[in-house]
């Protein structure tokens, strides 16, 4: 466990340190903003904060991949697509803790940004009466949404020496996985899996403050199984 | 400290390491000699844990880099050969993340810290990105990276590639001061380097060990050393005698050739110097009929030429 607090602070730290964590940061308050001012200025403004989290998924996909590109792939630039990672692994760490000391960076990157937004919520609570546990909900879908986008982020980056693949499989992906929602009204009956599988008819229950054990656990499974699944490939690497 | 036995290592049909076998003895220096691409680097990752073996076996301290990796890697400072380093972080920050993976506590860190940076140079860039550093001071970062911990065993990959005279110079005096304490396994392509710094040779080629001696036997040798092949036909004691009487040959192995050409011996002449020419006249003269001579194709003279490439020689370093 030292050692993934290690490796999550030293991750945390280097977000800081170049312009990536100021620039996510940035988008963030700039996107959930606008969407909340043009929320104020419905004609019946309702003091929600629905518009945010539903809007805000579409700039969590195209983003966070931004932040999990470089975790594993960024260890293997170099020549023969051996670099950082050769000192990570002669390390006396695990491949678990490597791949969770990563994942937890960027949860903990994350609740920066909860806290940034909490700044609608007093708005909200100053100028309404707004219902709590949609709020609630609403961040505990975000959380288990954005860890679920940066699981699978960190299983691209896993699998490539490259950053800008890992960028783009992720969010490809992610749009996918979202997209398969609406599949089976096309598709008929038979393609109902492919709502299941989406992450979307998991997520949208939390905006309505329904948070239910079935959704977190859905949640839950992909994300151990995306990191299960990086685990698995950086220690692939010593099969060879 | 360590012990490799038999040690194979194969990417698919590419067989790297080839039954490698050595020992280290606990504060000892042995470099690793080779041309490029002869398996060095391999044996240095099986050894640090990061490839497994084909087969074969290496142990560090007593633990099996494969069964008891984590111990072994505990006890291991590595420095890679492309000396990775995060560039965004300062001389300090990489250190201490590299201290506490290596699992040491945040109360030992200063101390180690303070320790390190000052014996290889770094005091007064502790504070500095990485990323603005020479090329000899990220090296440096690299080595203080591997003794930070103050490990057992050091492996270090051609820690003086790409520095100049000058830093070479200080790196090799800091990798000697650090002998008796640490065990030390470094590899380079350059043999005065060995010569300078290490206490034992091996001379790995395409995977296979060739020599394994000190560096002043071997260098001797392969200054002056050759190996000649000569077939001749005649009378086995009168042969030998005849070549023994060349000046320079140091030992004369005769064996019958087959029966294809009657009378006819094969000599395997080990010399100092060149004596091709005189060993001809001396044979010719004796009377033996003299059908081939040529030097052995792979003495280790060969292998040394293959091995060694020139350096500038810095002035002042000696022994």
């Amino acid at each position: 466990m030292r050692n993934v607090r290690a490796i999550a602070l030293k991750e945390l730290k280097s977000f800081y340190v170049s312009a990536l964590g100021y620039v996510v940061l940035g988008c963030w308050l700039l996107f959930t903003g606008m969407v909340f001012v043009l929320m104020l200025g419905d004609r019946e403004p309702t003091a929600d904060m629905e518009p945010i989290f539903r809007n805000c998924t579409i700039l969590l996909v195209i983003v966070l991949p931004l932040l999990t590109m470089r975790l594993l792939a960024g260890e293997r630039a170099g020549d023969q697509g051996i670099g950082t990672i050769e000192l990570l692994l002669t390390s006396p760490l695990s491949e678990w803790e490597l791949v969770l000391g990563k994942f937890f960076a960027t949860v903990f990157y994350l609740l920066g940004l909860v806290l940034s937004s909490l700044i609608y919520t007093v708005t909200l609570k100053i100028l309404g009466k707004p219902d709590i546990g949609p709020i609630i909900g609403g961040y505990v879908g975000f959380m288990l949404f954005s860890s679920y986008i940066l699981a699978l982020g960190i299983l691209m980056s896993a699998l490539t020496n490259s950053q800008v693949v890992a960028a783009v499989t992720t969010i490809v992906a992610s749009l996918a996985l979202w997209l398969c929602n609406w599949l089976p009204e096309t598709l008929g009956k038979w393609a109902g899996w492919l709502k299941w599988t989406s992450m979307l008819s998991h997520h949208e229950d939390f905006w309505r403050g329904v948070v239910t054990f079935h959704d977190c656990l859905w949640f839950v499974s992909f994300i151990f199984f995306f990191l299960f699944a990086a685990k698995q490939v950086i220690a692939s690497s010593k099969w060879r | 400290m360590v012990v490799v036995e038999d040690l194979v290592k194969a990417y698919g049909p590419h067989v790297a390491v080839d039954g490698v076998s050595f020992e280290v003895e606990k504060g000892e220096i042995l470099g690793f000699l080779g041309p490029n691409g002869a398996g060095k680097t391999t044996t240095m990752r099986v050894l640090t844990c990061f490839l497994p073996a084909t087969s074969g076996t290496a142990r560090i301290a007593g633990f099996d880099v494969y069964e008891d990796s984590r111990e072994v890697r505990r006890r291991l400072g590595y420095l890679p050969e492309n000396v990775p380093l995060y560039l965004d972080m300062s001389v300090d920050g990489y250190l201490a993340y590299m201290g506490r993976l290596k699992g040491m506590s945040g109360a030992d860190l200063p101390g180690r810290l303070e320790a390190v940076t000052a014996s290889c140079g770094l005091s007064e860039r502790r504070r500095d990105i990485i990323g603005r550093l020479s090329r000899g001071f990220r090296q440096r970062v690299g080595l203080a990276q591997a003794l930070i911990h103050d490990p057992d065993v050091l492996i270090l990959d051609e820690p003086t590639a790409s520095l100049d005279p000058v830093q070479i110079r200080e790196v090799r005096q800091h990798i000697k001061e650090l002998a008796g304490k640490h065990t030390v396994i470094l590899s380079t392509h350059i043999l005065p380097e060995v010569e300078l710094v290490c206490d034992r040779v091996l001379v790995i080629n395409k995977g296979k060990i060739v020599a394994n001696d000190t560096p002043s036997n071997l260098t001797s040798f392969a200054s002056a050393g050759q190996v000649l092949t000569v077939e001749a036909r005649g009378e086995h004691d009168g042969m030998v005698a005849a070549a023994k009487r060349v000046d320079g040959v140091r030992s004369v192995a005769a064996e019958k050739l087959g029966e294809t050409i009657e009378g006819a011996r094969r000599l395997r002449i080990e010399a100092v110097r060149d004596v091709r020419e005189d060993v001809a006249r001396e044979l010719v003269n004796g009377g033996f009929g003299l059908l081939r001579l040529e030097v052995a194709s792979r003495s280790l003279e060969d292998i040394f030429v293959e091995l060694t490439t020139e350096e500038p020689v810095v002035r002042g370093e000696t022994g």
